[in-house]
C-alpha cells in the first residue's frame, strides 16, 4: 500500500540520521534505569503511620491535585486546638503479617495540645492566629477528633485502597485519648504501602512513602523530561522529512507517481506522526513492563500517554508541515515549530495566572473586598485577549495535565475512573480536542493547498 | 490518436516566458526528440506533461487524458534531468518504494527489479546505499527506475548525461527494446550524436517556440547538394563540367554538385553519361544532425522575425536518386 510505502521510506530517512538511534538509545537508558528500581515494603506500622494527623503523609499523597481539599483541611482545624494522633501499636487480626491483604487493629493516641505549637499548614491554610488567641480556642469535642483521625482512613476507603472498617474511643484521660480502628486489606492496599526504594538493590536515604506515590512522582519526572526531550528530537527528526522530499530533482519523482498531492503530503505527515508513535509506544510500554515486573504495579492506564503524547506531537508536527512546504527549509521549519510550541506554552501558562487572579479578583468582589469592576485585571483588556488567544490555539498545557492525571491515577488505585475523585481541574477536555485538532487540520489543510498549487 | 499532443501550449514563469505556443504531436511507438538551447523550454513542456507544473494554457494531452492527471501517471516512466535520489535508499529499496507508489504488487517488484537493475548494469551494487554510487551509475538508476514498470509513455530528460560510451550504448538498445514492445519515448537531450542514433523524429525549441519539426532523415536532407561516385579509377570532367556553369568540387574519392536554383541533377547525370561513364553512386547530401542544428539556430538568430519557409517546400524540391543508408553517416 502506498502509505506504508510511505512510512517504510520516513524510517529509512530517520534511521539514516543518528537523531533517531540517539532517541531511542535514551529511552533504552531510561527503561534500564527504571528496571534498575526496587521498592522494599515496610512494616505495617510504617504503613499505617502514614495515616496520622495532622499531617498525615496518605493524606498529602492522595489530595495533592486537590487544591481545594488541602485548603478546606487547613482552615477545618485552625478554628479548634489541634490535635496531634500518634500510631501506638498494630495488631494483625487477619493474614499475613506485613501483608497489604491482611486485616489489622490500629491503636491510636490522640493528644490535644496545649500551645498549638502547630506547623504551617503547606497548602493555603487561613493565616495562623497569634498565640494569645490561640490559647482561647475551643476544645475539640470527641466526635471532633474522631471526625479527624478517620479522614485520612476515609479517603483510602473511598477509593478502594483499605477497607475501613470501624473506629472507636476506648479511653479519654484528661487531653489524651484512646482509639481503636479496624482497617481490612484489599486488592489495592499494596499502592499505598509504604515502601523504600533501592536503585540496583542499594537503599536510597529518605522517608517511605505510598508506593504508588512514589511510582508516580518517579514516572511523571522521568516522562516529564522524556517526553520533552523526545518531542524535541521528534521535531528535529521530522523537519528533515518535508523539506528533503521537496528538493529539487527529488520531488519530480514523486509528483510523477499516480498519487494526488494533498495525499503524498498526508501520508507524510501520517509517516511522521506513526514513527513518533512507535518511538512513544517503546519508551512507554518499556517502562510500564519493568515498573509492572518490578512492583506488581501495572500501570495499563499510563500506556494512554502513548496517545496523549503522540497528539502533542501531531500538534507541532502539523505547523513543522506548513512551514517544511512553504519554505522548504528544515532549519525553518526546526525554529518556527520550537517558536510555536513555546508560544502555546507561553499563553497555556499565562491563561493559567490569569485564570487565577480572575477567580482571586471575584472571591475578593464576593465578600465584598473587591476592586470596582472596570479596574479588575481579569475583565481588562490584556485578560480578554489571553482569553480570546488562547481559545484559538492549541492546548498542549492540557495535554500535560491530562498526562500528569494519567499516572497519578494509574499509580494510586489503577483505574482510570477514579480520575475526578483524584484530580480536580477545570480544563475542559473535550473543547481542548477540538481546537487543538482543528489547528491541525488547518496547517495540514493550508500546507496541502500551497503544495497542489505549487509549480515544481 | 497520438500518445502526446499539445496546441498553443504556452507557460510564463512570471515575467519569464517559457513556452510560447507550442503545438506537436507523438504518435504511439515514436522515439521523439525536443532539442533545443539551455532555456528554451524543454524540460518546462515535460512538467507540463507531466503535472509537475501547473498554471498553462493551450491544450496537453497525454494518454487521451488532459496532462497532469494523476491515474495516468501510473503508465508513465521519467527521468528528471538534475534528479537528485534519496541518499539513505539503496538501490534496491529506491525501486521497491517507487514500484509501491507506482501500484506494483510486491511479487512483480521482487521479480522486475533485479532484472531492470541487471540491464542497467549496476545490480552488483544494488544493495549499497546510492550516496556511494558514482554519477554514472546514479543515471543508470535514475533509466532504471523510469523503466521499471514497462510503461507506455517514457520521457527522459538527458538520459545519458555522465553515461560511459558502453553504458550509452546498453542503455540505447533498451530503449530501442521498450520501442519495439510499443513505448513511446520522447527524449530531451544535447547530446545530438545520440538522438540522431535512436530518434525517428526531433523537433528543435528555441525560447519557447518549434523553429523546425520533423523526421531526422527528411531535416537532415540536403538540397541541391550531392555526392557523386564513379567506378574506380575513373574520373569527373570536372573542367567540362565547370565550363557549363556547375559547381564542382572534389571530395576524397567523390565528387561534389552543389546545384543553384535554376540547375537539374539530371543534367548532370545526363552528362556523364553521355561520355561513358558510370555511376556508381548518386547521393543527396546530409548534415549531421549537430550541422543541422547549429545552422537552424544561427537561422533564426539573426532573422528572428522572418519565419522559416516550411520543411514542406523544401521536401518538394528535393530529387533523390538512390540513397543507401550508409551515406548516413558520411
Ligand atoms: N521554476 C521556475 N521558476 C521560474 N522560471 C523557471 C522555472 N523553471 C524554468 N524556468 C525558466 O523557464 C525557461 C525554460 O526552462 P527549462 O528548464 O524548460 O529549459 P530547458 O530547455 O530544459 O534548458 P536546459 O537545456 O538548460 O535544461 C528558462 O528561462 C528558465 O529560467
Ligand atoms: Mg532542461
Amino acid at each position: 500500500m502506498k502509505y506504508f510505502a510511505i512510512l517504510k521510506d520516513s524510517l529509512r530517512e530517520a534511521l539514516d540520521s543518528t537523531v533517531l538511534l540517539v532517541l531511542w538509545g535514551l529511552s533504552t537508558l531510561v527503561i534500564v534505569f527504571v528496571a534498575l528500581l526496587s521498592f522494599s515494603p515496610q512494616p505495617a506500622e510504617e504503613t499505617m503511620g502514614q495515616f496520622m494527623g495532622p499531617d498525615s503523609r496518605f493524606f498529602y499523597a492522595i489530595n495533592s491535585h486537590k487544591p481545594e481539599v488541602m485548603m478546606a483541611e487547613g482552615s477545618k482545624q485552625a478554628v479548634h486546638r489541634p490535635v496531634r494522633f500518634n500510631l501506638e501499636k498494630v495488631t494483625l487480626l487477619r493474614g499475613d503479617a506485613n501483608s497489604p491483604e491482611s486485616d489489622y487493629e490500629l491503636t491510636i493516641t490522640a493528644k490535644i495540645e496545649e500551645n498549638a505549637a502547630r506547623k504551617k499548614m503547606m497548602h493555603g491554610g487561613m493565616p495562623e492566629p497569634p498565640d494569645a488567641e490561640k490559647k482561647k480556642l475551643p476544645l475539640p469535642t470527641d466526635e471532633q477528633i474522631i471526625k479527624w483521625a478517620r479522614s485520612p482512613f476515609d479517603s483510602a476507603d473511598e477509593l478502594g485502597l483499605l477497607k475501613f472498617e470501624k473506629i472507636e474511643l476506648t479511653a479519654s484521660v484528661g487531653g489524651s485519648k484512646t482509639l481503636r480502628v479496624v482497617v481490612l486489606g484489599t486488592s489495592r492496599t499494596h499502592r499505598i504501602w509504604a515502601s523504600h526504594p533501592n536503585i540496583a538493590g542499594y537503599p536510597l536515604e529518605g522517608i517511605s512513602v505510598p508506593l504508588g506515590f512514589q511510582l508516580y512522582n518517579l514516572t511523571s519526572t522521568v516522562l516529564a523530561i522524556g517526553a520533552w526531550v523526545a518531542v524535541l528530537a521528534g521535531v528535529v527528526i521530522t523537519s528533515f522529512f518535508i523539506p528533503n522530499m521537496l528538493r529539487k530533482g527529488t520531488i519530480d519523482l514523486l509528483l510523477v507517481k499516480p498519487i494526488e498531492r494533498w495525499m503524498l503530503l498526508v501520508y507524510k505527515y501520517i509517516g511522521g506522526l506513526s514513527f513518533i508513535f512507535l518511538s512513544t509506544a517503546y519508551a512507554i510500554g518499556g517502562i510500564w513492563l519493568v515498573l509492572g515486573i518490578r512492583t506488581g504495579l501495572w500501570a495499563n492506564g499510563a500506556l494512554v500517554m502513548i496517545l496523549t503524547i503522540t497528539f502533542f506531537f501531531a500538534i507541532l508536527y502539523a505547523v513543522s508541515t506548513l512551514v517544511g512546504v512553504v519554505t522548504r527549509s528544515t532549519v525553518t521549519a526546526i525554529m518556527v515549530t520550537i517558536g510555536a510550541w513555546f508560544c502555546f506554552f507561553v499563553i497555556g501558562q499565562f491563561y493559567t495566572v490569569m485564570t487565577t487572579i480572575d477567580r482571586g479578583e471575584k472571591m475578593m468582589a464576593e465578600v465584598g473586598m473587591g476592586k470596582p469592576e472596570e479596574q479588575r485585571w481579569g475583565d481588562g483588556y490584556i485578560a480578554k485577549s489571553a482569553r480570546v488567544l488562547h481559545f484559538v490555539t492549541p492546548r498542549t498545557g492540557d495535554l500535560n495535565t491530562l498526562n500528569d492525571m494519567l499516572v497519578f491515577t494509574d499509580f494510586m488505585t489503577g483505574d482510570l475512573r477514579d480520575m475526578p475523585k483524584l484530580y480536580s481541574t477545570d480544563v475542559n477536555f473535550l473543547e481542548s480536542l477540538i481546537v487543538s485538532t482543528l489547528w491541525i487540520a488547518l496547517c495540514l489543510g493550508l500546507a496541502s493547498l500551497w503544495f497542489t498549487y505549487k509549480d515544481y | 490518436m497520438p500518445v502526446l499532443e499539445t496546441r498553443a501550449l504556452r507557460k510564463q514563469y512570471g515575467e519569464i516566458e517559457a513556452l510560447a505556443g507550442v503545438s506537436l504531436k507523438v504518435d504511439e511507438g515514436e522515439i521523439y526528440g525536443l532539442l533545443g538551447q539551455n532555456g528554451a523550454g524543454k524540460t518546462t513542456l515535460i512538467k507540463i506533461m507531466l503535472g509537475i507544473t501547473g498554471g498553462w494554457e493551450g491544450d496537453a494531452m497525454l494518454l487521451g487524458e488532459t496532462a497532469g492527471t494523476s491515474h495516468v501517471r501510473s503508465r508513465v516512466g521519467y527521468l528528471p534531468e538534475d534528479h537528485q535520489f534519496p541518499d539513505y535508499h539503496t538501490g534496491y529499496s529506491l525501486l521497491d518504494f517507487y514500484g509501491e507508489l507506482l501500484g506494483l504488487a510486491s511479487s512483480s517488484r521482487s521479480e522486475l527489479i533485479p532484472k531492470m537493475l541487471e540491464q542497467v548494469g549496476i545490480a552488483d551494487r544494488m544493495d549499497y546505499k546510492i550516496r556511494t554510487y558514482s554519477k554514472g551509475m546514479k543515471q543508470r538508476l535514475g533509466i532504471a527506475q523510469a523503466l521499471m514498470h514497462r510503461p507506455d509513455v517514457i520521457f527522459l530528460d538527458e538520459p545519458t548525461d555522465g553515461v560511459d560510451p558502453v553504458g550509452r550504448r546498453d542503455i540505447r538498445e533498451l530503449l530501442l527494446d521498450l520501442k519495439k514492445r510499443g513505448s513511446t519515448i520522447f527524449i530531451n537531450s544535447h547530446l545530438l550524436g545520440e538522438v540522431e542514433l535512436i530518434c525517428d523524429r526531433v523537433a528543435i525549441l528555441m525560447k519557447g517556440k518549434i523553429i523546425r519539426e520533423g523526421e531526422i532523415k527528411t531535416l537532415t536532407r540536403q538540397e541541391g547538394q550531392f555526392l557523386i561516385g564513379l567506378a574506380p579509377g575513373k574520373h569527373l570532367p570536372v573542367t567540362d563540367l565547370a565550363s557549363m556553369g556547375y559547381d564542382v568540387s572534389p571530395v576524397e574519392d567523390r565528387w561534389e554538385v552543389r546545384l543553384r536554383d535554376d540547375q537539374n541533377i539530371d543534367a548532370v547525370v545526363d552528362f556523364v553519361r553521355s561520355r561513358g561513364l558510370n555511376l556508381r553512386h548518386l547521393v543527396e547530401k546530409r548534415q549531421t544532425l549537430e550541422e543541422l542544428f547549429l545552422e537552424t539556430h544561427d537561422g533564426n538568430e539573426n532573422k528572428p522575425e522572418k519565419p522559416r519557409e516550411s520543411k514542406r517546400e523544401q521536401s518538394e524540391n528535393v530529387k533523390v536518386l538512390k540513397a543507401t543508408d550508409e551515406d548516413r553517416a558520411s
